[in-house]
């Protein structure tokens, strides 16, 4: 089994790069989060330890792409935090990426019957 | 687990986070979008380590390392930036500053590909001539100095010719090494390319 590490280790983290955009945008999607809450929930959904400054860069991608707008939000108590809404047009992208999603779901579940 | 505010004035806290802004601001390009950037990675700093145990520098310095390595994510948030002030100034001088963040790397890379193209070129060349003084009387290296040196299948008047029992080796030797290696470091380079 050891001998898979190495090649599972090379392709992970590019199956979970073109995975977190379409995370981000569903987490987003349901509810306005901020960025360390983003985090959480997708180390929680992946069952995985992830380095929680790559997700800046995501992020800051999806604002230029207009997939999401941010507001900075003071609540008495605790520190100001970013948070992240999606647009109109994220929400047109994520119908697009599940189905993307599902198609390549669906061509894994075929093929490796 | 305790789940409290963080003091901010704590001074181990101060510390960290100023640490943190520092190290930012040397990999960031500098102006409005990454100040903003600076104090939401804060806010997240602050947010994880109210979630921590320990003391609240331990706490802040436990949320930085969850952060990852600023080498991992640094440059793609850095292109991030230059792009919107590039967007935003739309300068000739942003322009180029974004085409070096963005082309940086892959001119590296380029250069490093062409540079061992040639020199595996150079080494299937002197492989050749080295083959060819075996038959060729006048085929060999003719040299006058490191300025003044040819490879040649034909006689030359300028330069004396080198003894072909000491061509011939070394020729070779030096052939199949600068092949190789060119070929090594070609291939490593594309593999860093591939998995980058």
């Amino acid at each position: 089994m050891e001998a898979t590490e190495p090649v599972i280790e090379k392709w992970l983290p590019q199956l979970r790069k073109g995975l977190l955009e379409i995370l981000i945008l569903e987490i987003v999607a349901a509810q306005i989060s901020y960025g360390y809450e983003i985090a959480s929930r997708l180390k929680l959904a992946l069952r995985a330890e992830i380095a929680e400054g790559t997700l800046y860069p995501l992020l800051k991608r999806l604002l230029r792409d207009e997939l999401v707008t941010t507001q900075w939000v003071t609540d008495g108590q605790s520190a100001p935090r970013k948070y992240y809404r999606i647009t109109p047009l994220g929400e047109a992208v994520l119908l697009r990426m599940r189905e993307e999603w599902a198609t390549a779901h669906n061509a894994l579940q075929e093929l490796s019957q | 687990m305790t789940n409290s505010a963080i003091d901010r004035s704590d001074p181990q806290v101060r510390k960290a986070l100023a640490n943190l802004q520092q190290q930012l601001c040397r990999a960031l390009p500098a102006g409005d979008e990454r100040d903003d950037l600076i104090r939401e990675l804060q806010a997240h700093v602050l947010d994880a380590a109210e979630r921590g145990n320990g003391s609240p520098g331990e706490r802040v310095t436990r949320a930085i390392t969850d952060l990852g390595p600023l080498s991992a994510f640094a440059p793609e948030l850095a292109a991030e930036l230059a792009l919107q002030q590039s967007a935003a100034r739309g300068s000739p001088l942003a322009i180029a500053g974004l085409l070096a963040t963005h082309l940086g790397r892959d001119l590296l890379k380029s250069a490093v590909l062409m540079i061992c193209a040639l020199a595996m070129l150079f080494a299937l060349l002197l492989l050749c001539c080295a083959i060819a003084a075996l038959w060729l009387p006048d085929a060999g290296l003719y040299w006058n100095g490191w300025s003044d040196f040819t490879l040649s299948f034909e006689a030359q008047q300028h330069a004396p010719k080198v003894a072909t029992a000491w061509f011939v080796p070394g020729a070779l030797l030096v052939a199949i090494g600068m092949y190789l290696g060119a070929s090594r470091i070609m291939v490593w380079t594309l593999r860093r390319t591939k998995s980058g």
